[in-house]
Formats: structure tokens, C-alpha cells, sequence
């Protein structure tokens, strides 16, 4: 049985008398400790996925299976649980509390989790040791999200959630931080999983899943995944 | 254009929350502004309309004597008089209380006929409403009503209503337990009095002008200047007149008298007159018998002269012969033996026979001539018997005489004596009826003046007591409403500015569409006038008449008054709309220049977030890495939305600031009662005399302890008045008989250390609002006057604490150096039970009692007026509690807006929603109390002032807030912020995850 399982995942939007079908009977599976990337232009569905693997939101129909466990079936509060010891979530936009230091957004999640890493160790293995006791405003977008990433992995979490973890960064800063995340998986054997629109990305992928309309259209292992300097784009 | 409007509507539609409560802060701020505002002037206007309806007088005259028609001629010359009324009163029992009966009158003091119809016969009446029913009869019990009225009961037609009495404590009457219950309306001719009781005075244009403004009081003070100029001279002519009267009657009573004493005096004379003759005529009588008796011894004399020379004679005679016979050598006895010898001798001679008749002739001769003498001396003898005989009867004769004459004189002598008896007796009548006239006219001097009383408009307890309360509310409204419009401005502002702040992308798209800065600003503004003219209209509309219906329900408890009369008043009401109106434009205005200052470009991205900085306590590594992230995040926000949270605590102060101050004005109002009648004044019953006297009898005693009255103490209390602040005060001067009673009655209590004071030789003792009012303490002097307007000067020795009314307290010592009388009027005394009336009734049928007044009834009438206070304090504390919410709310809401993104992420993260919202809420709770507490530092200075204003000069409020009261304020606005943190609560669960992923500017 594979770590990560989705089957048949249906999921209707309503807004006013419009009915969006964001997923249309989509499933795939990651098994622990890949990086994953899921592949898409937008609306094509993959953020919808997101949300439903991050316990954020909940599929229609279909079944979620995250190291032997339906997450489409746990009530709202085991969601809260599920999202707090299971998940890591990095955005796009990085989401740190602007009133906090690196060390202190880290620290704000490692809090709350069972078995948390170190917070200066998950810095220093994102390269910041040295911008620690730096609010989010004195550090480069590329930081941040090295900020957000070592926030994430502080939760040992099962699983990363990576939102375009690159889409507001120039290219070189997005290698960074993308070579990091390749490091997390490789290094520390996180399962990771990348959504992306840029199919460059997917090049360092252990799996690709590509999505059109709501749909799985391409699911594969990618033998020989590239080392984040090979890529270009 | 259209379009802009429309996109208002659109904002308002999105975001339909804060659009209401903007309305409602500026609903809240100006309804409150202008109903606390208006609340005054609209209860003055009624009470105006009122006064004007019934032509209340603006003087009421009465005098000591009554008033006659020159009196009142004298008044109708006045130059600033419009209308002269000479009226009656009389105050009568009724069902065992005080009712007084008026004259009706139809051009002054009108009562307002509420039900029924006027008098038309002589014995009907009209009465008050709600106290007798149409048909009622009333009876008038007094005894001696004959003299006065022609009437002793009255039959109700009509009921009314009248200003003159528009409280429901109605003042005091002369009789029965000198608290007058009620009043009737008779028609005129039912009196029957030799003078007239009282005149009403109404002055020139006083009606036009609104009561109580200054134009009234000049209009009034005008006729009150000519008033007291007259009055002196009334009071002297009047005076004069029965001085006059008086000493005619005196004078009359003089000549009766002299007049009777002169006669009295002439009878006497009279009667010395005929003992006088009569002594004269027996004096004259003894003199003649004096004579009489005078002659008698001469006629003795000369007889027994007589007598004697007879004897004298006879006895030569005797000797010669007896010498002869002797030489015959014969004696007297033998004489005959020798004749009858010689007589036998001749017969047988014979021998010188003739010598011996010789012889015989010889002694015969002799012995005849003896025979002869013994003859006259017999005689004289016997004529010297008869002498004797003869003047013993004169003298007897004479003695019997001088007897009568005797007696008469004794007889004279007594009516000598009776004459001197009634001359001092007479002398002594002239002396006393001298005196007594003397006594009299030295009563003269004592006939008391007549006096005047210049009875305006605010001897009237309702006509001042409704001012008062009017001003009270004015008072308070110029504070309160500032509150809420501060608030109000500085939370539209916040909201205004963070819809706007919101926008930006719209801004930067409009302005790169070419939209003027004028046309973009135009969409706020009129964003701003919709919800400014939704919330003036809706805050006008209620706060113009429920607030002042609201404030005039609660003084309509304690007054006798018409409805509330509220004018429409266009002219404030868009006073308020364009004030209000041009306040939120000019806050739309400023913060969309503030936004438009930048160009498109940048407004079109999101706006930088503010920077993440530490804190000075960061510096404190010791303090701060104990802290938890929640709490270093919220101390670093604390600092770091310094508009928020400068919002957060003006808002929450404001609203603990009011509470605090409402419950702080309750404290002060309520307590001063019991503070002044239970601690400070502690006796029972306070019983005037009708005499003063130097000591309480044991009559009065027992009369006292009869009634349940114990421990009585005589006192003096004296009313005096002083100026302070350009008005005249009243003050009882209080002076204990015993010294020592005075602690069991009153607690002198210094005013700032709070020890007792005890009374001290010189000097008295003056309470606390006196002081303040005359700006004195210890050490200084006063000076007040008395009734007679006498200036005297008190040396303040003492200020005590003390809340209603002011007061002097002395010692007798004192009191006889200042004022030279050691007299009391009063008797102060606990009692046993709670028979009020039963108890007035009883003292005041001895006669010995004036009036009885009882603690009992200041506490309630104390009471009465602060019940009105205190429904005011809970509009205030319930204004206060929505204050706080509506500013609550609305900073949370924008909090939780502003933090969308962060609460997103925080669920992302796995956050539980309590760990979320008591991260969000700490904030809010650390500036709640941050708030409290500088809300309780400005509660108390806000208190201070209040409720230095809402006092009036007579009233001293506490000034100290109870703990209670500053725990209450605290915990209403925990609950007000708890009531929004629930509220909101919802809202911090139904932020959607999904915003995290958002990009910033969506």
C-alpha cells in the first residue's frame, strides 16, 4: 500500500447557482519519503488537491489515504489534529508572522507538535543560522521561504506541502529554495509534495502527476530525477 | 459619477457589517449628543409653556400683618407692575391634615383644569388631581374658620393642576404636623377677612420671556428692586398706623384714668374739708368751756374770798368778845351759867341790884352778840357749802362738756386718719396706673414691625427644585455627549480608514484609468454621507425624543408637570447633519489624499506590511525568553499597531471612564442620605417651640416623654443667610444648651482628617460646602445675617463634614459673645416608634409646639430628589456599556480583517481555534484592561466633575468612588468586550483557510 493514496476524489464548488467541478474523479498515489511534484496549469485542479491532502478542505467523494489513514473521513477537529502533527505546509506567498523572528516563526510551529526538530537545527539546515533573531521584513524573498521551509520541516511533519513554493521568487532565489527541498527529501527522507504550473520543475521530481480539468492525466516515476542545477527556466 | 455611487452601494453591500456600525457609532454619538442636549431645554420649555398657561406669578407678597388696600394701591403704582392681585389663603385641616384653600383668580396662578368644570356655586371647589375625585366633599375642621371663610366645606367640580405646586412635597403649613397635604380652589367671596393674606404680582414682559433665562430674571429683578424699595416704606407706614392707633388708645386710657383719680382726690379733700370745720367748731367749744370753767374757779375763788372774810370778821368779832368775857374772867361756856347765876342772883338782890344788872345786861349783850356771830358763821358756812355745791355741779356741768367735745375730736381725728389712709391709697393707684400706662406705651416699642415677604418665583420649592434638576441634566449632557462624540469620530475615522486602506487596488485602478483624485474621493465621501445621514437620522430621530422622554419620565415621578413638549428643530438637526456630515467627509478626504499621494503603481500592489520590531523589553533577555510566542508576539504587536491599540484603550476607557462615573455619581448621590441623616445629623425628631426658653421645664419634659420622645436636649437653631458667588445661601446656626449632648446628636467630623472636633469656646464650627462655597478654612472669618439683615462675624474655628444644606454649629459661650441671647427655640430628640402623624398631632394640640420635624421625612424627600439622578446614571451606564461594544466590535472586526491572512495560516498550521482566538483576544484583552484601567483613572477625574456640577449649592455629593463601584465599572466593560470577543468568535471560525493561499492583494 502505497504512503499516500487518492481515489476517486470529487470536488464541486458552488458558488451562487455555478457549479464548479475542481476535481473530476482524480487519484493518485506518492510513496514515503519521494518528492513529488503535481504538474498543472491553473484550474486545473492541483491546488484543490492541496487542500484536500493538507486537511484543509474535503473532497465530495473519495478516499484520502495518508500512511494508512482516510482523511476524508476524520471530523473537523481530527482535521486541526491531522494538519498540526502530519502536515507541513509552505506557501507561495511564505506566510510568516511578520512580528516574529526567523527563530520565532520556526519556534511558533515546532510548539505545537508532539515531536518537533530543533528550530535553530532547521534554520541552520536551511542555511539561515545566520539571519535567525531577523524579522521576516529584513530578509530577501528567497529567505523567507527558506524561513517557511524550515518552519515546515520543524513539525516533522509525514508530509510536506509545498504551494509554487518559487512562484514569487526570481529564478535564482526559486533554485535555492527548490534545491532545499530536493535536500529534505533526499537527506531527510520527507515525503514532499510540489505543485507547480512550471513543468521544468518536475524534472527533480521522483514522481510527476499531471493534471488538466479536474483530472489525473499523467502519473509517473521519474528514474533519473535531475539535480536542481541541471534544470533551467 | 453614477457609477461611484454605485460602487458605494457596492462597499456598503460587501462589507454591510461595518457599514452598520458606522451608522450606529454615529447614531449612537449624535442621538446621545442631541437627546442629553436637548433634554434640558425641551423640560424648561414645557415647564415654561406650563407657567405661562396658568400666569404664575412672579412675586407673591404677604406681610406679618396682612395687606391692606393701601398696600395694595401703594404696589399697583409701581412702575415695572403689569398686574396686582390681592388674594386669600388659608391653610385648614381636612381628614386630620394640612390643606390649604386659595381664592380662585382668573388672571393669576390659573390652575389648569384637568377634569371637570369650574366653581360656580359657593361651595364648590376645585382640587387636586389624582388626590380627590369630581364630587368629593371636603370638609374643613378647623374651629374659628367663621372669621375667615364663609364656607366649612366644598364640594369638588373640577380637578386641576397648578405650577405653584409642582413638586410633590408641597411645603409647609401653620397647622397640623405643619406639612401641607393638598390644596383647594374657592371662589373669592368665600372669604370673609379684614385684610388681605397675600397679593400676587406679575411684572412687566415677564411672561414673554422663557422662565428661569436671564432676560426673565432681569425683567423680574426690575419689579424686585421697586419692590424693595417699597417695601420699607409700607412696613413703616403700617407700622406708624398702628402705632398710632395704639397710642391713642393709650392715651385715651391715660385721661380715664387721671381723670377718675382727680375725683377721687376731690372727694377726699372734701371730706378733710368738713373735719376740718368740724375740729374748728369743736375747738371753739372747748375753748368756751375752758372759759367757762376758768370762770368757775374765779366765781370759787371770789366766793370763798368772801367767805373767808366773813369768817375772818366774825372770828375778830368772836376774839373781841370772847377777849371781854375774859375779862370778866368768863369763858365762852360758861357764859350762860353766869348770866342764869346772875339772872338768880338779881331775882333775890337785894344789895347792888343794880350793878348786878349791870352786870347781867352786860353779859346778856355779850352772850346775844356771841349768839349772833355763831349765827353768821353757821351762814357762811352754809354759804360755803352751797359755793361748793354750786361749782362741783358747774364743773361737773363743764367736764360733761369737754366729754363731747372729746369724742368729737376723737371722731375728727378718725376721719383725719381715714383721709391720710385714702390719700396714700390714692397715691398709690396714681403710682400703678402711672406705671402702668408707662408699661404700656414701653409695649409700644414692642409692637413688632410688620414685615414683608418678597416672595418670588423661587420661593416656590418646584419652580427651583425642576431648574435644578433641568440643569443638572444640562450639566451632565455637556460632558457625556463629548465622550460619545469623540469616540464616535475616532472609530469612524479607524473604520473609514482601513475601508480605504482596503481599496487600495481599487484606487490604484481607478487612478490608472484616468479617475481624478476628486471623482475617486467623491466614492468615499459619498460612502461617508450615506452612512452619516442613515446614522444622524436614525441617532436624532430616537435620541430627540426618547432621551429627553426618558430623562422628564424620571422627573415626572417627583413633579406634578404637563407632558414633555418637544419641538421639531430643524435648525439643530441639520446643525448636527452638516457638522457630522462635513467631519466624515473631512476624515474620507484625508485618508483618501493619504492613499492618493502614491502613485497608481504602487497602490496597485499590496501595500508593504508594517515592520516586525523588537520591543524595548527584548532588552531584558531574563523577562523575555520566559515569555511564550503568543505573548511575544502580542507585546510586539502592542507596539507595533499603535493606532490600533491607541483605539482599543481610548474606546474602553471611555467606556469604563462612564460606567465608573456612573457608578461613582450613584455612590455619591445615594450615600450622602444615609451619610447625613444616619451618621452625620443622628437624631430623631427636631421639635420647635412656640416660646423660646432658657431651660426645658418639667411640663415640656413630660410632654415630651408622653410622645415617645427621649433624651431631649434644647437647642437653638437660627437661620441665617450668607453670600457666596453673587447668591444668598441659608444656613442654621445650631447651639447645644448642654455642651456634651451635642456627640450624641451630630458627628462634627473634620472634613480632611476625618477626627472629631469637639466645639471650642471661640469660634464655631462651619460644614465643609459652606467653606468651600465661601472659599474660607480654619482660622478665617465669616459673616452672615440674620433675618432682620444684621451683619455678624463668626470666626471659623472648625470645618466639618457634612452633605445637605450648611450649617454653623457654636458653642452657648460663643453664642452669647456674638449674638448676647443664651434663649432656645428647639428640642432635638430621639424616638421611640414611628407614629409621625400620631405624634405631631398630640405636641401640636399643646399648643407649647410650633413645628415638628422629622428625619424621617428629609431622608425621604432626599431620596425623592436623587431617585431622578439615579435613573440618569443608568441611561449613562447603559450608554456606556453599548459605547463599548459598538467600539469593541468594530476594533475586532477590523483586527480580525487586518489578521485574515495570519488566522489562515495559523489554521494551516494547526492551530486550534482557541489556541487562535485567545492569540487574537490577548491583545485585545491586555489594551481592554490597559483600557480599564486608565478608563478608572479618567472615571474618577470625570466623576469629579460631574458630579461637582451636578451639585447644587445646598448638596454636597460624596466625592469618594466605593470599591464596589470601581469593581463593577471593570467588570461591565470585561463583560461588554466579552459579549464582542463572542461575536467575533464565530468570525474567527469562519475565516477560510484558503485565504493563506491568496495572493496579497486579493
Amino acid at each position: 500500500m502505497a504512503y499516500i493514496s487518492l481515489k476517486g476524489i470529487n470536488k464541486i464548488y458552488k458558488m451562487g447557482d455555478v457549479e464548479i467541478h475542481a476535481l473530476r474523479n482524480a487519484g493518485f498515489t506518492i510513496e514515503k519519503g519521494e518528492l513529488a511534484v503535481i504538474l498543472g496549469p491553473s484550474g486545473a485542479g492541483k491546488t484543490t488537491v492541496l487542500n484536500i491532502l493538507g486537511g484543509m478542505d474535503s473532497s465530495n467523494s473519495g478516499s484520502v489515504m495518508v500512511d494508512g489513514r482516510d482523511i476524508a473521513k476524520l471530523s473537523k477537529k481530527e482535521l486541526v489534529l491531522y494538519r498540526r502533527y502530519d502536515i507541513g505546509f509552505v506557501f507561495q506567498f511564505y506566510n510568516l508572522v511578520q512580528n516574529l523572528t526567523a527563530l520565532e516563526n520556526v519556534e511558533l510551529a515546532s510548539q505545537i507538535c508532539k515531536k518537533p526538530l530543533d528550530p535553530a537545527e532547521c534554520l541552520k539546515r536551511v542555511g539561515l543560522e545566520d539571519r535567525m533573531n531577523n524579522f521576516p521584513a529584513q530578509l530577501s524573498g528567497g529567505e523567507q521561504q527558506r524561513v517557511a521551509i524550515a518552519r515546515a520541516i520543524a513539525k516533522n511533519p509525514k508530509l510536506l506541502l509545498c504551494d509554487e513554493p518559487t512562484g514569487a521568487l526570481d529564478s535564482k532565489t526559486g533554485r535555492i529554495v527548490l534545491e532545499l527541498l530536493q535536500e529534505m527529501s533526499r537527506k531527510y527522507k520527507m515525503t514532499t509534495i510540489i505543485i507547480t504550473h512550471n513543468s521544468q520543475i518536475a524534472e527533480i521530481a521522483d514522481r510527476v502527476i499531471e493534471m488538466k480539468n479536474g483530472q489525473v492525466v499523467k502519473e509517473y516515476v521519474n528514474d533519473k530525477p535531475k539535480d536542481v542545477k541541471e534544470i533551467e527556466w | 459619477m453614477y457609477l461611484l455611487f454605485k460602487s458605494s452601494l457596492f462597499k456598503i453591500k460587501k462589507a454591510i457589517g461595518r457599514f452598520l456600525s458606522v451608522v450606529l457609532i454615529v447614531a449612537l454619538g449624535t442621538g446621545f449628543f442631541a437627546g442629553l442636549r436637548e433634554a434640558s431645554p425641551d423640560m424648561v420649555k414645557t415647564i415654561d409653556n406650563y407657567y405661562d398657561n396658568s400666569n404664575l406669578m412672579d412675586f407673591k407678597i404677604t406681610s406679618t400683618m396682612g395687606l391692606n388696600d393701601d398696600d395694595i394701591n401703594s404696589l399697583k403704582k409701581l412702575k415695572n407692575v403689569d398686574k396686582v392681585i390681592p388674594s386669600y389663603s388659608l391653610d385648614v385641616m381636612s381628614s386630620g391634615k394640612a390643606i390649604r384653600v386659595h381664592a380662585l383668580e382668573n388672571k393669576v396662578n390659573k390652575p389648569i383644569l384637568k377634569s371637570g368644570r369650574m366653581p360656580k356655586e359657593k361651595n364648590e371647589c376645585l382640587a387636586e388631581d389624582g388626590k380627590y375625585k369630581i364630587g368629593d366633599k371636603i370638609n374643613f375642621e378647623n374651629g374659628n374658620l367663621d372669621d375667615y371663610l364663609k364656607i366649612d366645606s366644598c364640594k369638588v367640580s373640577g380637578l386641576i393642576t397648578t405650577p405653584l405646586y409642582l413638586s410633590l412635597d408641597k411645603g409647609i403649613a401653620n397647622i397640623g404636623n405643619g406639612k401641607l397635604d393638598s390644596f383647594v380652589y374657592v371662589l373669592k367671596d368665600n372669604f370673609k377677612m379684614e385684610y388681605y393674606t397675600e397679593a400676587y404680582l406679575i411684572a412687566s414682559g415677564s411672561k414673554e420671556e422663557e422662565a428661569y433665562s436671564q432676560k426673565y430674571n432681569e425683567k423680574v429683578e426690575k419689579l424686585d428692586k421697586e419692590l424693595e424699595k417699597l417695601k420699607p416704606i409700607r412696613e413703616t407706614k403700617r407700622y406708624e398706623e398702628i402705632m398710632q392707633e395704639a397710642m391713642e388708645e393709650i392715651n385715651k386710657a391715660e385721661a380715664e384714668v387721671n381723670n377718675e383719680i382727680a375725683n377721687a382726690r376731690t372727694e377726699l379733700e372734701n371730706g378733710k374739708n368738713t373735719l376740718d370745720d368740724n375740729y374748728n367748731a369743736l375747738m371753739e367749744s372747748k375753748n368756751k368751756l375752758d372759759k367757762a370753767l376758768e370762770d368757775i374757779r374765779l366765781q370759787e375763788q371770789d366766793g370763798l374770798n368772801k367767805i373767808n372774810a366773813g369768817r375772818k370778821q366774825i372770828a375778830e368779832s368772836k376774839t373781841q368778845i370772847i377777849n371781854n368775857l375774859n375779862n370778866y374772867g368768863i369763858s365762852e361756856d360758861n357764859l350762860q351759867s353766869k348770866i342764869n347765876e346772875l339772872y338768880s342772883q338779881i331775882n333775890s338782890c337785894t344789895e347792888n341790884c343794880e350793878t348786878l344788872n349791870a352786870q347781867y345786861q352786860a353779859l346778856a349783850k355779850m352772850r346775844d352778840a356771841l349768839r349772833e356771830i355763831n349765827n353768821k358763821e353757821d351762814e357762811i358756812n352754809k354759804n360755803e357749802s352751797n359755793l361748793k355745791q354750786e361749782i362741783t355741779k358747774a364743773r361737773n356741768e363743764v367736764n360733761k362738756n369737754y366729754q363731747t367735745v372729746n369724742d368729737g375730736f376723737a371722731e375728727v381725728q378718725k376721719g383725719y386718719d381715714d383721709y391720710n389712709k385714702g390719700t396714700a391709697e390714692l397715691n398709690k393707684r396714681t403710682e400703678e396706673a402711672n406705671q402702668k400706662i408707662a408699661d404700656e406705651r414701653a409695649k409700644l416699642d414692642d409692637i413688632e414691625k410688620p414685615v414683608w415677604y418678597l416672595l418670588d418665583r423661587t420661593s416656590n420649592n418646584g419652580y427651583t427644585n425642576f431648574y435644578d434638576d433641568a440643569s443638572k441634566v444640562e450639566a451632565i449632557s455637556n460632558v457625556f455627549p463629548v465622550f460619545f462624540i469623540l469616540v464616535a469620530a475616532l472609530i469612524c475615522l479607524n473604520t473609514l480608514g482601513r475601508l480605504i486602506e482596503e481599496e487600495r487596488s481599487e484606487i490604484g485602478i481607478l487612478t490608472s484609468l484616468g479617475y481624478s483624485n476628486f471623482k475617486i474621493t467623491l466614492g468615499y465621501v459619498f460612502y461617508c454621507l450615506i452612512a452619516t445621514f442613515i446614522g444622524v437620522s436614525v441617532g436624532l430621530s430616537i435620541g430627540y425624543y426618547l432621551i429627553p422622554s426618558v430623562i422628564y419620565g424620571i422627573y415626572d415621578s417627583n413633579y406634578v408637570v404637563p407632558d414633555l413638549i418637544m419641538g421639531a428643530k430643524p435648525v439643530s438637526y441639520t446643525v448636527i447633519l452638516v457638522c457630522t456630515s462635513l467631519l466624515m467627509i473631512g476624515v474620507a478626504v484625508y485618508v483618501c489624499l493619504k492613499e492618493l499621494k502614491e502613485k497608481p503603481a504602487i497602490l496597485l500592489r499590496p501595500k508593504a506590511p508594517k515592520k516586525g520590531k523588537k520591543v524595548l523589553l527584548e532588552r531584558w533577555k531574563f523577562v523575555w525568553n520566559r515569555l511564550s510566542f503568543t505573548w511575544k508576539i502580542t507585546i510586539r504587536n502592542i507596539f507595533r499597531y499603535k493606532k490600533r491599540v491607541f483605539m482599543t484603550i481610548i474606546g474602553v476607557a471611555g467606556c469604563t471612564a462612564l460606567l465608573l462615573t456612573g457608578f461613582g455619581l450613584r455612590d455619591g448621590i445615594n450615600s450622602i442620605g444615609n451619610l447625613q441623616y444616619g451618621r452625620i445629623l443622628k437624631y430623631d425628631v427636631l421639635v420647635s417651640l412656640s416660646k423660646s426658653v432658657k431651660n426645658l421645664d418639667n411640663d415640656m419634659n413630660n410632654t415630651l416623654k408622653d410622645n415617645d420622645i427621649v433624651s431631649p436636649t434644647l437647642v437653638n437653631q437660627e437661620a441665617f443667610t450668607f453670600s457666596a458667588n453673587g447668591k444668598n445661601n441659608d444656613v442654621y446656626m445650631l447651639t447645644f444648651k448642654n455642651k456634651d449632648k451635642i456627640n450624641k446628636y451630630i458627628s462634627l467630623i473634620d472634613y480632611k482628617t476625618g477626627k472629631r472636633l469637639t466645639l471650642p469656646k471661640y469660634g464655631a464650627i462651619i460644614t465643609e460646602k459652606m467653606a468651600s462655597l465661601l472659599n474660607v478654612s480654619k482660622g478665617d472669618s465669616i459673616k452672615i445675617r440674620d433675618t432682620d439683615n444684621n451683619l455678624h462675624v463668626i470666626y471659623v474655628a472648625g470645618i466639618c463634614e457634612n452633605y445637605a444644606m450648611h450649617y454653623i454649629y457654636m458653642s452657648n459661650n460663643y453664642r452669647e459673645k456674638v449674638f448676647d441671647k443664651d434663649d432656645y427655640n428647639m428640642v432635638m430628640g430621639n424616638l421611640q416608634n414611628d407614629n409621625y402623624d400620631k405624634i405631631s398631632t398630640n405636641l401640636l394640640k399643646t399648643n407649647k409646639v410650633n413645628a415638628i420635624n422629622y428625619t424621617h421625612d428629609n431622608i425621604e424627600t432626599y431620596e425623592s430628589i436623587l431617585d431622578g439622578l439615579n435613573s440618569i446614571v443608568y441611561l449613562i451606564i447603559g450608554a456606556a456599556i453599548l459605547l463599548a461594544i459598538v467600539v469593541l466590535y468594530n476594533l475586532l472586526i477590523i483586527n480580525m480583517n487586518e489578521r485574515k491572512r495570519e488566522i489562515a495560516t495559523f489554521k494551516v498550521l494547526g492551530f486550534k481555534n482557541k489556541e487562535i482566538s485567545s492569540y487574537i483576544y490577548r491583545e485585545t484583552i491586555i489594551l481592554t484592561f490597559i483600557g480599564i484601567l486608565v478608563g478608572l483613572v479618567l472615571g474618577v477625574m470625570l466623576d469629579q466633575y460631574v458630579i461637582t456640577t451636578a451639585e447644587t449649592d445646598e448638596i454636597m455629593f460624596l466625592h469618594t468612588i466605593s470599591i464596589w463601584s470601581f469593581g463593577l465599572a471593570t467588570l461591565l466593560t470585561i463583560v461588554a468586550s466579552i459579549i464582542v470577543e463572542l461575536f467575533t468568535y464565530n468570525y474567527l471560525r469562519k475565516v477560510d483557510m484558503i485565504e493563506s493561499l491568496k495572493a496579497l492583494d486579493q
